[in-house]
């Protein structure tokens, strides 16, 4: 009987392995989508072009880096920046925060019920807000540096 | 005077002294052999000085022009661009600098980079289209072949091929002197002597100098922009060792200074703080702008006779120096201004077999080489104008805040281009009964790579971002591989056999490469992303920068005609052309400077040419026409917008070319005067569309010249004038950061030419 358990773990850290070599790393993906919100003139709009990441600040926070982003059709792309994230078993929210760009205070782009969710185990980044009178939810592959 | 003027004026005076000093001598051209019927598109002789060539273009399945050298001197051609309209639906705008040369026949053309017509000098092809507007001295004849020349000329000749030849010291003998004086203080000089030393050896030496001071006046400076000086020496040495054997060595050098560019401000007034920057239709620009280019050439030809063949080798060095001064916005604010310069040598190498006529079957095998490299230094720099209204407003825009930028901004640009390729070719020619028929093919292979550093010198920031001075840099490479087939089918009418009608397929390539202007928007678009400001769209510099061969078909049907005497001739043709990747010069979308060659999808264009010579009396009549009508058939502009210029015409072809003329001989036969013939002429092309979307025009417009020539056998004396009626016409327009201009024609001019042949 001992034998056999013995065998059975065997073939089943063997199996373990094996698939653990075999396993390849997940195919990297981003997707933002902005509906509008009641009252908004805006169109419905997605995106798969930009790049959110989290960046680990000096004092312990994590900022929130949006390259290449754009809400709506009409907005410009630019790189904007949401510092003094602090994450809570993994997740953060917040009613009202103002991004920056370039270290300035971009009041326009106010984001408001914003709420970020890491998935380590998927190497997932999920965040959610509103702004520009639109319902923006983005999912894409975590990237930490 | 710089160097090459120096030297120009030496090969001057080393040909005019020994004409000072020596005796009279009898001309021993094979032109005053001929009878003096002379027309733009009557030479029947085979020429032996034409490599690929058995017989009279007038016999052959090809829409051609030929122009005699009693022609062109009495039309003072004196460079390539002077050919514009004189053969049908050739089209050489004059303008800009004597860099742009901008050829379009049938509906395709170039206007920077890769040239759409070929060009070969005695054989020797030109590589470079910028160096094409040089002085064209001592022409023998010139050729101008319409329609793909690929087969046997290869690589961008897909509108056609202008052949000059120059006067060969063993046919003809001599001193020529000429000297013009016209409007503009324009004058020229140029003196040449043809010398055999027996049956076997030959030499020419020739020089000339040019200068003008223009014609438009910059009013910001109060001068004139457009003056100009050049000029230019040939030594041609001609041996023949055998009856054989013949070599021949033709080194050229040309020197040129020329002024900025007459580009007429076309849009609405600018009018700042109640005062009024530039208004419709000046000229005024504060920047400083010129044009100085300096080429040398050494062509060294070998042919030897054998039994069954003759092999001709023709082997060439070029090297061209150049650098554009340019006040890139064209108004008094100062925006940006960019500096050229450029540095390039190139070798080709062509053997090619040829079957003596006389059989039914003959044959013609080439091989063509070439290596070409170039060092170009560019770099443009935004001034105080330039950066706010161009840059810092851009930010400002996309984020609300503004950048801090320095009072000049230079974006540094460096290019090394090498490109080289090979070919193989072979054209077969059948004869049965009054039926000849051609067919060719070409292998056409090249490789063509250039490394680029283009980097900012100063730094720049925005927020708490400051951005370094940084560099883009990298190697783009592009192997090209192309067939070119042809075929025609000819035959021959007539008891006599002088008239014929012929359809031709033939294949026309041009070669693709990079865009090295459009650089400093790649580094702009970098700098802005540095600062989290984004293009709409984003890109690869490959693919920004690079843009594809483009190739064509042509489809044609022609006649040469001529009565049994001879004293009216004409040819004819109708040609469709389809053409995919048609290679477009664009000035890109935005507050940006500076061309790019893009490709658009596809375009089509059909058209008919006639041209006709008659000879009455004492009355000699020449016309040409032609008609192109040329359109996209799929041209995606903007993809975001879906804009499609289909059905739209393409930009800068004529629609009609015309060129018509009549000169009358009357006989003097005084002492000192034979002739006196009294020309009159017309010129003109039009509609001409200035933009893809067709919403800028210029309509056709015609020019009335006239001459009256005093001709004697040793000289002849010209008063001419061009553009009697001083019309007044766009040759060019363009739009430089949103801002629209136009090049105008000159006005009314007048001269006088002294010829003298002894």
């Amino acid at each position: 009987m001992k034998k056999l358990l013995f065998i059975a773990c065997a073939i089943f850290a063997l199996a373990a392995c094996e698939k653990h070599q075999t396993q390849t790393p997940p195919e990297e993906f981003y997707i933002l989508t902005s509906e509008p919100l009641p009252g908004s003139n805006f169109q419905a709009f997605s995106d798969t072009e930009m790049r959110f990441s989290l960046v680990g600040a000096a004092d312990g926070t994590n900022t929130l880096k949006m390259d290449y982003v754009k809400f709506v059709e009409q907005m410009p792309r630019l790189g904007i920046e949401v510092p003094g994230i602090e994450l809570s078993g993994d997740k953060f929210s917040i009613d009202t925060i103002v991004p920056t760009y370039n270290g300035i205070p971009m009041d326009a782009y106010t984001m408001s019920d914003l709420k970020i969710e890491v998935d380590r185990r998927k190497m997932t980044l999920e965040v959610e807000f509103e702004c520009f009178t639109m319902h923006v939810k983005y999912r894409g592959t975590l990237a930490v540096e | 005077m710089n160097f090459v003027s120096r030297l120009a004026l030496l090969f001057m005076a080393a040909a005019a002294i020994p004409a000072a000093k020596a005796e009279c001598e009898t001309l021993q051209s094979t032109e005053n052999q001929k009878p003096q019927t002379d027309s733009t598109i009557m030479v029947d002789e085979i020429q032996v000085t034409a490599v690929k060539q058995w017989r009279s273009l007038q016999n052959s399945p090809i829409a051609a022009s030929v122009m005699s050298r009693t022609e062109a001197e009495r039309r003072r051609i004196d460079a390539v661009k002077a050919l514009s309209l004189t053969t049908p639906n050739l089209y050489i705008p004059d303008y800009g600098s004597r860099m742009t040369s901008s050829i379009y026949v049938r509906g395709l053309g170039s206007r920077i980079d890769q040239p759409a017509v070929g060009l070969n000098v005695d054989n020797v092809p030109c590589l470079n289209k910028d160096a094409y507007d040089v002085p064209a001295a001592d022409i023998e004849r010139i050729e101008v072949l319409r329609g793909p020349q690929g087969t046997l000329y290869g690589r961008n000749t897909a509108a056609g091929v202008i052949n000059v030849y120059t006067l060969s010291p063993l046919t003809y003998e001599g001193v020529r002197f000429g000297a013009e004086y016209g409007s503009g203080n324009s004058y020229s000089l140029r003196a040449s002597i043809y010398k055999p030393a027996g049956s076997r050896f030959g030499i020419s030496a020739g020089g000339g100098y040019s200068s003008t001071d223009g014609f438009f006046t910059n009013l910001y400076t109060g001068k004139l922009c457009d003056n100009e000086k050049s000029a230019y020496g040939r030594l041609k040495l001609q041996w023949r060792p055998t009856p054989r054997t013949s070599v021949d060595n033709t080194f050229a050098v040309s020197g040129l200074e020329q002024g900025g560019y007459p580009y007429a401000y076309a849009g609405e007034d600018i009018i700042e703080n109640g005062q009024t920057v530039i208004a419709r239709g000046e000229i005024r620009y504060n920047d400083p702008a010129s044009y100085l280019r300096t080429t040398v050439s050494d062509g060294l030809a070998l042919k030897h006779r054998a039994e069954a063949f003759t092999l001709s080798s023709i082997t060439s060095w070029q090297y061209l120096d150049d650098r554009m001064l340019l006040d890139q916005d064209f108004t008094p604010m100062s925006c940006f201004t960019l500096m050229q310069r450029r540095t390039e040598h190139a070798l080709t190498e062509e053997m090619v077999f040829r079957s003596h006529g006389g059989s039914r079957y003959s044959w013609l095998a080439g091989a063509f080489g070439f290596w070409r490299s170039s060092q170009m230094s560019a770099p443009v720099t935004f001034l105080h104008d330039g950066i706010e209204r161009i840059i810092v407003a851009n930010i400002i825009e996309h984020t609300g805040i503004e950048p801090r930028f320095p009072d000049t901004f230079p974006l540094e640009n460096r290019f090394a281009t090498t490109n080289g390729g090979a070919a193989l070719y072979h054209e077969s020619n059948l004869e049965l009964g009054l039926w000849r028929l051609t067919a060719g093919i070409r292998i056409d292979c090249e490789h063509t790579s250039m490394r680029y550093l283009n980097n900012t010198s100063l730094g720049c920031g925005i927020g708490t971002t400051e951005i370094e001075p940084f560099e883009i840099s990298g190697r783009l490479s592009r192997t090209f591989v192309e067939v070119l087939p042809k075929f025609s089918l000819l035959r021959l009418l007539g008891a006599e056999r002088q008239n014929s009608v012929y359809f031709s397929l033939s294949k026309g390539y041009k070669a693709g490469g990079f865009n090295t202007q459009i650089f400093s928007e790649v580094l702009q678009t970098e700098l802005m992303a540095r600062m989290n400001v984004y293009p709409s769209e984003r890109y690869t510099v490959d693919d920004f920068v690079s843009y594809r061969p483009e190739r064509s078909w042509n489809y044609e049907i022609g006649a040469h005609l001529q009565s049994p005497t001879g004293k009216l001739r004409a040819d004819m043709a109708i040609f469709f052309i389809d053409c995919t990747d048609q290679q477009l010069t664009v000035f890109p979308r935005g507050l940006i400077t500076g061309r790019m060659m893009t490709n658009a999808g596809r375009t089509r264009s059909f058209g008919a040419e006639l041209s006709a010579a008659a000879t009455a009396g004492r009355f000699d009549f020449m016309a040409a026409y032609g008609f192109t009508d040329a359109r996209f058939v799929h041209y995606l502009y903007d993809e975001s917008a879906g804009t499609d210029f289909a059905g739209n015409r393409v930009p800068y072809v004529p629609q009609h070319t015309l060129s018509a003329s009549v000169a009358c001989t009357l006989p003097v036969r005084s002492r000192i005067i034979d002739n006196i013939v009294l020309r009159c002429n017309t010129e003109g092309a039009g509609s001409i569309w200035w933009n893809e979307e067709n919403s800028l025009r210029q309509p056709f417009y015609a020019l009335l010249g006239a001459s009256v020539r005093f001709e004697h056998k040793h000289y002849s004396v010209d008063l001419w004038a061009r553009n009697l009626t001083d019309n007044r016409y766009g040759l060019f327009y363009f739009k430089s950061t949103g801002n629209e201009f136009i090049q105008y024609a000159r006005p009314r001019t007048f001269g006088i030419t002294l010829n003298i042949n002894i």
